[in-house]
């Protein structure tokens, strides 16, 4: 199950933070197929946003093909979004949490780090450098995004 | 306009709204629920009518039955017939005596003020606060009608006003009786200023009249403090007017006599209420006593003398108009209340 | 936009009716005080709907107004489609006004019991739940509670009726932060379950964030924003730039402030503007305190008014 964090403040919406959450959730393992997503009234009753904007994102999820309804008993998962390199107790984790211990042994502090992360980012997701082939899950990427 | 539409193929739909949807909405609910209400909003206010109301029946039995006691005492020994009066007798009456007199300066005003006090601390907050403090609106804010929660509301304290002052009118005419039907020396004449409010039906009219007519200045005032005062001078003027204008509820008998210099002034039947009199002039003009007053030579060669009055048997036909104008006049104080209600708003 | 208010009420199937609609409503106290004038919006049914305005602006009357404990003066005002309160009319729409009145020397459990006999939709349940959240005993005397603790109370009895319109003055302002969330959680967990829709008034800009989804902006007694929050954010801007720059399109301005070189002003058009400007789509906080802080103007003319859904 998972629990959303909504921030008010944050000049993002409260439905593309659940939507964001969400996949988050799915990204990192927390969320897998089958499970069940919480229902617009425990998201609401926790988090006090407006019921209407959950049931949009739980719509917009089920457009892209993330969460189905079962009527009468949910909306549940249907696929993930986690790539096995990306799970919590991944290879790929391990390796980033060693890189940045090196980075601030090298003296960089968390910005510089972030800053450092981003252009990187920037650099080789806009160049168009063609992504390694991945596994199961479908078409997902910046394209695919609305 | 804007799609509201939440509708979809997601199972998390939010529940379309209409006339039927939740439980049954019928709103014929038992009288149950205000009655409960209005019970529970007048509580104070019964008990506190209650406990004196229990007291003054107390007070009035047991001057009932003392006083009984004394006329029966007297009448054995032979008081009341004529020509036997010695100590024993004079003791008793002194007895009656003295519990007349706490009948006619304590008990006849306080019964006579209890209408006053009914409006002043009854009717007059009954609304007065629901206005003011805005519980009004925790009322209306409910599903049930609002005519059915005043209606409620105010046939609790009524009926409890109704009972009580009808016990306590009983109470007071069977006391005034007592000595009434076998003596008349102890108690007043029924017509007599604060005799006639507290004997027969008009007490119980009174008491209702005072009421409604405290909710309605409460209505309209709508604070409590200054509905508490204005509810008793209207109570108290409405009096005043009652006061002039009951002699013309039944036909007055108009008679004339001799005039007795000596005597002064028209002998009315005993126990009549004298409204006006005055004296026949030998060409005829009638002068009010009065008028006597400021040329009062004239009068003393006047020839005859003229009186209008009610005799003992008009009593019981002025006060049954006297309780029916009353009651008509709660009716009409009442339904105002109700109109206003809707009417004017909150 | 449909024109719905032309339309008999019984024409519209019973879901698709608004909650409220209102045409040229306006309610006068005073021979001169017009404390509404000439309102006129529609609040779709499921919606929750921010009422906001400063003090004074009219925002009670309105409310007061829906929930027909007061006439209009003019105009004409539709519940659910419904032009008079009848007896079922009346169970549908519960109304907490800013004093939470209750009876002073009632208890927490007679005061729910108040509830509980006069309405026959009564949710026990709902209306205890929220007076537990609060640890109130039920024999507390209503006299004796804190501001907050009755504002819990009220809320309690209007969410025990079980109404598909809730009209709420100023809920939350008694209210510690922990309480407003909880109670706003409830709230909004009835919304999601029974689709209920919420009139809110408030002054407390912050807390309608991410609460509310409609809008009616109440200015000097005038509907000055009405609509769908989203579309009403979308027809706006927010434009930053240097003030020897670009003249503004004109007229639709709402505020222009200027301070040093830099000037920035809220429009009120979603069409891109040319020029120096840099143009954000501006938060709900901005947009109402644009509008708060410029005085209606005198001749409010059919562009200037926003008029959506």
């Amino acid at each position: 199950m998972i629990e959303y964090r909504i921030e008010r403040r944050s000049g993002v919406s409260t439905y593309q933070q659940i939507v964001q959450q969400t996949k988050q959730a799915l990204r990192l393992g927390v969320l897998q197929p089958g499970d069940k997503l919480p229902t617009a009234r425990e998201v609401v009753e926790q988090t006090a946003i407006n019921p209407n904007t959950v049931l949009k994102a739980y719509r917009e999820l089920e457009r892209e093909g993330l969460v189905e309804p079962r009527p009468g008993l949910g909306t549940f998962v249907r696929r993930s979004l986690a790539r096995p390199g990306a799970a919590a107790d991944g290879p790929l984790r391990a390796g980033l949490v060693g890189w940045v211990d090196e980075a601030r042994a090298a003296g960089l502090d968390r910005e510089d780090i972030a800053a450092l992360m981003a252009s990187v980012l920037e650099q080789r997701f806009e160049t168009g450098v063609p992504a390694a082939p991945h596994g199961s899950t479908g078409p997902e990427g910046p394209a695919a995004t609305d | 306009m804007s799609t509201s539409a939440l509708t979809g193929p997601s199972a998390e739909v939010r529940p379309a709204h209409g006339p039927g949807r939740g439980p049954s909405r019928g709103t014929s609910r038992g009288p149950g629920g205000v009655l409960w209400l209005a019970w529970r909003q007048s509580r104070v206010a019964v008990r506190t009518m209650v406990i004196p109301a229990l007291l003054a029946a107390l007070v009035l039995i047991t001057m009932h039955v003392l006083i009984q006691d004394r006329v029966e005492t007297m009448r054995r020994i032979g008081c009341l017939e004529t020509g036997v009066w010695d100590l024993t007798c004079q003791v008793q009456s002194g007895r009656i005596g003295m519990l007349s007199w706490m009948f006619m300066n304590i008990v006849q005003p306080a019964v006579t003020a209890v209408p006053v006090l009914l409006g002043m601390f009854l009717g007059g907050p009954l609304l007065a606060q629901e206005y003011e403090s805005g519980t009004l609106r925790v009322v209306l804010a409910q599903s049930v009608a609002p005519h059915r929660w005043l209606a409620a509301r105010l046939a609790v304290p009524g009926a409890v006003v109704l009972l009580l002052s009808a016990v306590l009118s009983a109470l007071t005419s069977w006391v005034w009786r007592s000595d009434m039907v076998r003596g008349t020396w102890s108690f007043d004449p029924p017509f007599q200023g604060f005799t006639y409010p507290v004997l027969g039906t008009v007490p119980v009219a009174w008491a209702l009249f005072g009421t409604a007519l405290g909710v309605l200045v409460g209505q309209l005032v709508r604070r409590t403090v200054i509905a508490v005062l204005v509810s008793g001078a209207a109570v108290v003027l409405a009096h005043a007017v009652m006061l002039a204008v009951r002699p013309f509820f039944w036909p007055l008998v108009e008679e004339e006599q001799g005039y007795n210099n000596r005597l002064g002034g028209f002998a009315q039947p005993t126990n009549a209420w004298l409204v006006e009199h005055g004296v026949v002039l030998a060409d005829g003009t009638r002068l009010t006593n009065a008028e006597c007053a400021i040329s009062s030579d004239v009068c003393a060669a006047a020839p005859t003398s003229w009186g209008q009055y009610h005799p003992v048997s008009h009593f019981v036909p002025i006060q049954l108009v006297e309780t029916g104008l009353l009651l008509v006049l709660t009716a009409l104080v009442v339904t105002t209340v109700f109109r206003r209600l809707t009417r004017a708003g909150v | 936009m449909a024109d719905t208010t032309s339309v008999p009420g019984a024409a519209i199937p019973a879901e698709d009716r608004p909650a409220v609609e209102a045409v040229g409503l306006g309610k006068r106290y005073r021979r001169d005080l017009w404390a509404l004038h000439d309102c006129t919006f529609t609040v779709p049914a499921g919606r929750i709907c921010g009422v906001v305005g400063a003090n004074g602006a009219g925002k009670s009357t309105l409310l007061t107004l829906a929930a027909r404990l007061i006439e209009p003066t003019e105009g004409e005002l539709r519940v659910f489609g419904e032009a008079l309160s009848t007896p079922e009319s009346r169970a549908r729409v519960a109304y907490v006004t800013q004093e939470k009145p209750l009876y002073p020397s009632f208890t927490v459990a007679e005061t729910l019991r108040v509830g509980r006999e006069l309405n026959p939709g009564w949710d026990e349940e709902t209306a205890q739940r929220v007076i537990d959240m609060g640890e109130l005993p039920g024999r507390a005397r209503i006299g004796a509670l804190s501001g907050g603790q009755r504002t819990r109370v009220a809320l309690a009895l209007a969410l025990g009726k079980r109404a598909e319109l809730l009209l709420l003055d100023e809920p939350m302002s008694d209210l510690d932060p922990l309480a407003r969330h909880e109670l706003m959680g409830v709230l909004m967990a009835e919304a999601a379950e029974r689709g209920t829709t919420i009139l809110v008034s408030s002054h407390i800009l912050p807390e309608l964030d991410g609460v509310i989804d409609h809008l009616l902006l109440v200015q000097a007694g005038r509907i000055r924003l009405a609509g769908d929050l989203e579309e009403i954010l979308d027809g706006h801007q927010l434009l930053t730039g240097v003030a020897d720059g670009a003249e503004l399109p004109a007229g639709t301005a709402v505020e222009r402030r200027v301070r040093g070189r830099q000037v920035t002003a809220l429009l009120h058009t979603g069409e891109p503007v040319d020029g120096p400007w840099e143009s954000t789509r501006p938060s709900l906080e901005e947009l109402l305190l644009a509008y708060l802080r410029t005085p209606l103007p005198t001749a409010v003319t059919a562009p200037d008014r926003e008029a959506v859904a």
